[in-house]
């Protein structure tokens, strides 16, 4: 498959993940661009398996920009999301219950260590623990503790168990 | 573990996959990084050309033959120079040296990638796939040099020169590429046996 397809099918959920995983939507926008530029330079052997590969190498050069630079702080950084061109601006009560929204989400994923983040993320993004085992360097095993844990600590950020306490 | 843990979990995680779908950013239109995969592949064929010319420096050194160290020496100035921006050309290797012609070898890497340095003003690349695990390469009706690579082949020819060439590739390559000058590389495919394909070095121009 050409390399300008593999793009145009995986770019969309490759920027959700890093824009989750970093807090920035600026940042993931180059990781993105990034990954597909190594995956030119060098691809993976087993295309089976390219989706795994890139979230991996993307994960991998987001933690090296955050490492690199100011933007660690970026998780916990107010920064107002850009609106693609065309969309009416929401109304001023909803931007700013989304803006909170975002904040909140931020500030809780940036409690987590990096390991756990990239795990939740991409358990959210379906991947099978097998898969998520093998992008993160731990055993499948471990994968459903590690999501268990990262949620328990969620649970106390975001109001995970809200409607249960209800 | 309860029983209750899977339930909770799963739960947990339908409500954060709602909030993080309520504050993810818009996605912006994003294109393709066509800009950014060329420029990386040059420099990494600088870093290849540069590679090759200490190698070749440090095998005119070895050779201590007066003649072909003279222009190994001086191809190998030739080389780091365009590498580094000049604009030397490359000079024509004698014919009398008669060392590049032909050489075979066997690639490790997983795909090979034929490497011509530039257009010419006339010339074929031959590649074919053949049985076996030995690559091979040879030049007819001109001069240029050969330069094994970890990951394939470089000819490094002149713009002026009519030469064609014949490169021979393992079927079990799992990729053959082309490329030729600054040119993005092209991908001939998945080896497989009896593979032929016929470049024009002047329609590459």
């Amino acid at each position: 498959m050409q390399l300008e397809e593999l793009f145009a099918r995986h770019h969309v959920e490759l920027y959700r993940y890093v824009a989750r995983f970093t807090g920035d939507a600026d940042l993931a926008q180059d990781v993105v661009q990034d990954t597909f530029v190594k995956l030119a330079a060098r691809p993976p052997a087993d295309e089976g398996r390219l989706r795994g590969w890139l979230f991996r190498v993307a994960t991998t050069i987001a933690l090296d920009a955050l490492r690199s630079s100011r933007r660690r702080l970026a998780l916990v950084r107010e920064r107002p999301g850009r609106l693609p061109v065309g969309d009416a601006p929401p109304d001023p009560a909803t931007a700013l219950e989304r803006e909170e929204t975002r904040r909140r989400v931020r500030e809780a994923l940036a409690k987590l260590s990096e390991k756990e983040r990239a795990v939740l993320l991409m358990r959210e993004e379906g991947f099978a623990h097998r898969e998520i085992a093998a992008a993160v360097g731990t055993t499948t095993p471990s994968v459903g503790t590690m999501i268990a844990r990262a949620l328990e600590k969620l649970a106390r950020h975001l109001d995970l168990d809200e409607e249960d306490a209800r | 573990m309860s029983q209750d843990e899977p339930e909770l979990t799963d739960r947990r995680a339908a409500r954060l996959g709602a909030l993080l779908r309520a504050a993810d950013p818009p996605v912006p239109a994003m294109a393709f990084p066509e800009a950014r995969i060329v420029r990386a592949a040059r420099r990494r064929a600088v870093a290849r050309w540069r590679a090759a010319a200490a190698v070749a420096l440090v095998a005119a050194c070895a050779l201590g033959v007066r003649p072909v160290r003279a222009w190994i020496v001086e191809a190998a100035r030739t080389l780091w120079s365009a590498a580094a921006g000049g604009r030397r050309a490359a000079p024509r290797p004698p014919a009398a040296a008669g060392t590049a012609g032909r050489v075979t070898f066997t690639p490790t890497a997983g795909s090979f990638v034929v490497r011509v340095a530039r257009p010419q003003d006339a010339g074929t690349l031959t590649v074919e796939t053949t049985a076996g695990a030995s690559a091979s390469a040879e030049v007819s009706g001109g001069a240029a040099e050969l330069v094994v690579l970890p990951d394939g082949l470089a000819i490094v020819n002149d713009s002026g020169t009519t030469g064609s060439y014949v490169v021979r590739v393992p079927a079990a390559m799992g990729r053959i590429a082309v490329a030729v000058g600054a040119a993005r590389p092209r991908v001939l495919g998945p080896a497989g046996p009896g593979g032929t394909w016929v470049l024009d070095l002047r329609g590459a121009r």
